[in-house]
């Protein structure tokens, strides 16, 4: 029993081609939405950040001209709230924008924002540190996207910053980052020519990975109070 | 967009067109069929082709005696493919039962079944791999399904026998999924393949189209590949069911796979000209592709993603856990610290997220509609546990389809 020719309904198969088509609108549809709720709310982010640092910065020029013993434990509280508050969030904002390879015009200024802001705190850091004697350690942390072992020296530094707090402070730098020149003045004046690079209350520059043993030799020595971490550490 | 991310939506795309298909077809055709009532019984020849199965064989043999059938009308061939155990020996106590012994050099299961075909003169015949165990009603309620000349096959419903071990259980239930999507593959009429354990077929359809292929590692696809290239009905029974062993190591399952995986692409490639045919209907246009599909890109797809979204990272952060000696519990504490509900808000994407979930529910709702049709209990809270194994044992599947790739790339060998 041979039946000629099978017939298709070929409503079922561009319906199943309307319905998919719809869903993938509605997941685009939310992830736009997202996006939009996440640009809004990380630029209310960055602009409540440049009122704060403008602030902060106000009252740092206006402390200066009072005793250095009056000035420093201010500067040191006001650095130690921003560092807590502000800094993971911009540091998620980055990690947001890293993770989904997002583009445009949006993300490029706040990441240049976040560049800038990061470059004022390292100043202040160092600035605390050198002038109010803060026991702390900056290093700058400049590492590049074809950097393959990149990565797990970001995590070696997040993990000892975990453990260290907020008297170890990592500054992040893309420096394939070409849209802000702030990033050239720093890679030229450090002579950044390797990734990863890590420079230490910008002064030492160290090249190539370093792992966490190697970055804790370099490290604990200049603590004036010793961290536990640093127990057992040569120096 | 990386190539990944794109291979990634695209196989994410095709997934949930199928589902969307196959649930329109559910829901516009597969209605019920009014099953034939006979009034007369129609003889039946049950075909056991044996090579080396001396540990079920006579259990098996018992099972088709045991049918709850008209005597007279039933008659039982068993095919030893040269075994080297005590097959035959124990085949042969059947005799005085009346069940035909017949013996052949080991050329091969279809060419037993070939054999077995010559001594059979009844209007339906059926085969049934010696590992496998039918009910007594099983019949009965499979010749139902014959409603009209036209109907050259009907399929039982697969169930693993007594799943001891979680390989098993995870076949089980791959099993009773796979009898509800051939359901739908009935209704359209698509089905693409009439198991070795006790498909039914009507006898002058098999020998007119030239009985089984000889040279092809899985007759029981190919012939329904030939039935629909001559546009013949197969059916899909919900209620016959059938027992059958399942391998019980990763070992086992994979010399069977590698022989479906393998044998599916050699039925593919033989019946290459149907793919996108119209001519075959939902066959051609829908059922054909898709199989080539998933027998040819989809597992690739899927050990890709995995590396790339689970091995890869996974990896990477152990390697990270590594240079930090393990100590990840200040890392975990910041991590509290700093989850707070906005950033969590910054950490996905929703429109991925929504995307995957759709494609969860729609196969929850499947595993959901096969256990009801298979007559399973199924407590609700189970389900997202069971597509969570199902999704790792789909994975491993994957594995032992490059696996079964690499292997038939290397070397020709014999495969059953």
């Amino acid at each position: 029993m041979v039946v000629s020719l099978r017939k298709i309904e070929k409503e079922r198969y561009i319906a199943a081609g309307v319905i998919t088509a719809f869903i993938f609108l509605m997941g685009m549809l939310v992830g736009l939405m997202a996006d939009i709720q996440k640009v809004n709310y990380a630029e209310s982010v960055v602009q409540r950040q440049d009122v704060e640092f403008e602030s902060l910065q106000l009252q740092y020029l206006y402390l200066q001209y009072l005793p250095k013993k009056d000035v420093c434990p201010v500067i040191g509280k006001i650095l130690e709230n921003n560092l807590k508050t502000l800094q993971p969030i911009l540091e998620k904002l980055i990690e947001y924008e890293e993770n989904n390879k997002k583009g445009g015009e949006e993300y490029d200024l706040l990441k240049r924002k976040y560049i800038l802001a990061n470059i004022r705190y390292f100043v202040l850091a160092e600035k605390s540190r050198e002038e109010c004697d803060a026991d702390i350690v900056t290093v700058l942390y400049f590492y590049d996207k074809n950097c393959g072992v990149c990565p797990t020296q970001g995590f070696i530094l997040s993990h000892l910053k975990s453990i260290l707090q907020d008297r170890f402070l990592v500054f992040p730098f893309d420096a394939s980052y070409d849209k802000e020149p702030m990033i050239n003045v720093l890679v030229t004046q450090y002579n950044v020519t390797v990734f990863p690079t890590l420079v230490i209350n910008g002064k030492e520059r160290v090249e190539g990975f370093r792992t966490e043993k190697e970055i804790l030799e370099l490290v604990c020595p200049l603590y004036k109070e010793k961290p536990a971490i640093c127990e057992g550490v040569e120096e | 967009m990386m190539i990944s991310d794109l291979i990634f939506w695209g196989v994410y795309a095709l997934l949930t067109y199928c589902a969307v298909f196959l649930l329109l077809t559910l829901l516009s055709k597969a209605r019920k069929i009014e099953l034939k009532k006979w009034e007369d019984w129609p003889a039946v020849t049950v075909i056991i082709p044996a090579y080396n199965e001396e540990k079920t064989i006579a259990k098996t043999i018992e099972s088709v005696l045991k049918l709850d059938y008209p005597k007279e009308k039933l008659k039982v061939i068993v095919v030893n493919d040269g075994s080297k155990d005590r097959t035959l020996e124990i085949a042969r106590r059947y005799e005085e039962n009346g069940v035909l012994v017949l013996s052949q050099k080991n050329r091969g299961k279809a060419v037993a079944l070939n054999h077995g075909l010559k001594h059979v003169d009844s209007e339906f015949f059926a085969c049934l791999d010696a590992d496998s165990f039918v009910r007594r009603d099983t019949l009965k309620k499979m010749m139902r399904y014959f409603t009209s000349e036209e109907v050259s096959a009907v399929c039982p419903l697969m169930k693993v026998n007594n799943p001891k071990n979680l390989l098993q259980k995870l076949q089980w239930l791959e099993y009773i999924l796979y009898a509800f999507l051939k359901k739908i593959y009935a209704a359209m009429n698509t089905v693409h393949v009439t198991p070795g354990p006790f498909s039914v077929y009507r006898t002058k359809v098999v020998k007119k189209l030239g009985g089984f292929d000889e040279n092809s590692i899985v007759e029981d696809q190919e012939i329904a590949w030939r039935m629909q290239r001559h546009h013949y009905t197969i059916r899909q029974s919900m209620d016959g069911e059938v027992l059958t062993n399942a391998p019980r190591t990763l070992k086992e399952l994979y010399r069977q796979r590698r022989r479906w995986y393998v044998g599916s692409l050699q039925t593919i490639w033989k019946y290459r000209d149907m793919i996108f045919n119209r001519r075959y209907g939902d066959f051609g246009m829908f059922q054909a592709p898709t199989l080539l599909i998933g027998a040819a890109i989809l597992p690739f797809v899927t050990v890709l993603i995995t590396f790339r979204y689970i091995v890869y990272p996974a990896l990477r952060t152990l390697w990270n856990w590594y240079h930090v000696g393990f100590n990840i519990l200040p890392t975990l504490q910041n991590l509290w610290t700093k989850t707070k509900a906005i950033s969590l808000l910054l950490a996905y994407d929703y429109g991925k997220i929504f995307i995957i979930l759709f494609l969860l529910v729609i196969n929850m709702y499947w595993m959901y509609k096969a256990y009801r049709e298979a007559g399973e209990k199924l407590e609700i809270y189970f389900i997202p546990a069971l597509v969570l194994f199902f999704l790792a044992y789909y994975v491993l599947l994957s594995f032992i389809w490059v696996a079964s790739m690499i292997s038939m790339v290397k070397k020709k060998g014999r495969w059953w």
